[in-house]
């Protein structure tokens, strides 16, 4: 069997030229706008990844000042501790037992969520 | 509010028994203390602990007073003593060795077992904070 050659193109319809706008477009709805935009803007809002970002960040802040207060404390029951004023040493050992948790936990925190940004920014596009 | 309620709940606990520890410190050092037939005796100290804000799911303890002994103490044949009275009469508080040692032994061990749950709980919160630091 052989194989046929190609026939030549029997020809094309010429391409028709874009018919200009009968009418002129009608203006925006300013109301509609306004409306899709604040969807838009509730979608973002409710986006889990943004809200999530910025909230680590505060409440790593709103962590911070209270792990100075903890550090204040324990500092200020060192030097009761050795200016002879601590009536109970364990109230200071307590007291740095439990800034240094905090401490720990912030840090890990921290970390927990700088090692998730990274990721989310190494991710290839 | 804290992140670990657990210290402030057995500090109090901790400082609850020193408390006795001290009372019971006092009572020892003054069981020989000796007044005049006319004076009250030496009262012991009896610390009286109550739980903090009971029933309101915040827990701890704290000392809500300090009871003391009864005032007329043992009356002591022994002229010998300068504050005898006329009949040779001395006033000795009221005071049991051994009840005393005993309570010692339980603020003691009280005391010991508040720093064990401090001891115990950082263990526990340690190990927390290290979930997963191992990937």
């Amino acid at each position: 069997m052989s194989i046929q050659p190609i026939g030549a193109v029997s020809g094309t319809a010429p391409v028709a030229p874009v018919s200009p706008l009968s009418a002129p477009l009608p203006p925006m709805d300013p109301a509609a706008t306004a409306a899709a935009g604040a969807e838009f803007a509730g979608a973002l809002q409710n986006a889990g990844p943004v809200q999530a970002a910025g909230g680590v960040g505060q409440a790593t802040v709103g962590r911070l000042d209270q792990l100075q207060q903890l550090q204040a404390t324990a500092d200020d029951l060192a030097v009761q501790a050795v200016t002879g004023q601590l009536a109970d040493p364990s109230q200071y050992t307590i007291a740095a037992t439990e800034a240094t948790l905090a401490t720990q936990m912030t840090v890990a925190l921290r970390n927990k969520a700088v090692d998730a940004y990274s990721e989310v920014m190494r991710m290839q596009l | 509010m804290s992140s670990f309620p657990v210290f402030g709940v057995a500090g109090s606990g901790v400082t609850v028994y020193r408390k006795w520890l001290d009372a019971v410190s006092d009572n020892l050092s003054n069981i020989n203390t000796v007044n005049p037939a006319g004076e009250d005796a030496f009262q012991a100290r009896y610390v009286m602990a109550r739980s903090v804000q009971y029933g309101e799911g915040i827990g701890g303890a704290q000392v809500a007073g300090v009871e003391l002994g009864d005032p007329n103490g043992r009356m002591v044949y022994d002229p010998s003593h300068p504050y005898a009275d006329a009949e040779g009469y001395i006033r000795t508080p009221d005071i049991d060795m051994a009840s005393q040692m005993a309570q010692l032994m339980m603020a003691q061990r009280g005391y010991q077992a508040n720093l064990a749950v401090v001891d115990r709980a950082r263990d526990a919160y340690s190990a927390a904070i290290n979930v997963g630091r191992n990937s």
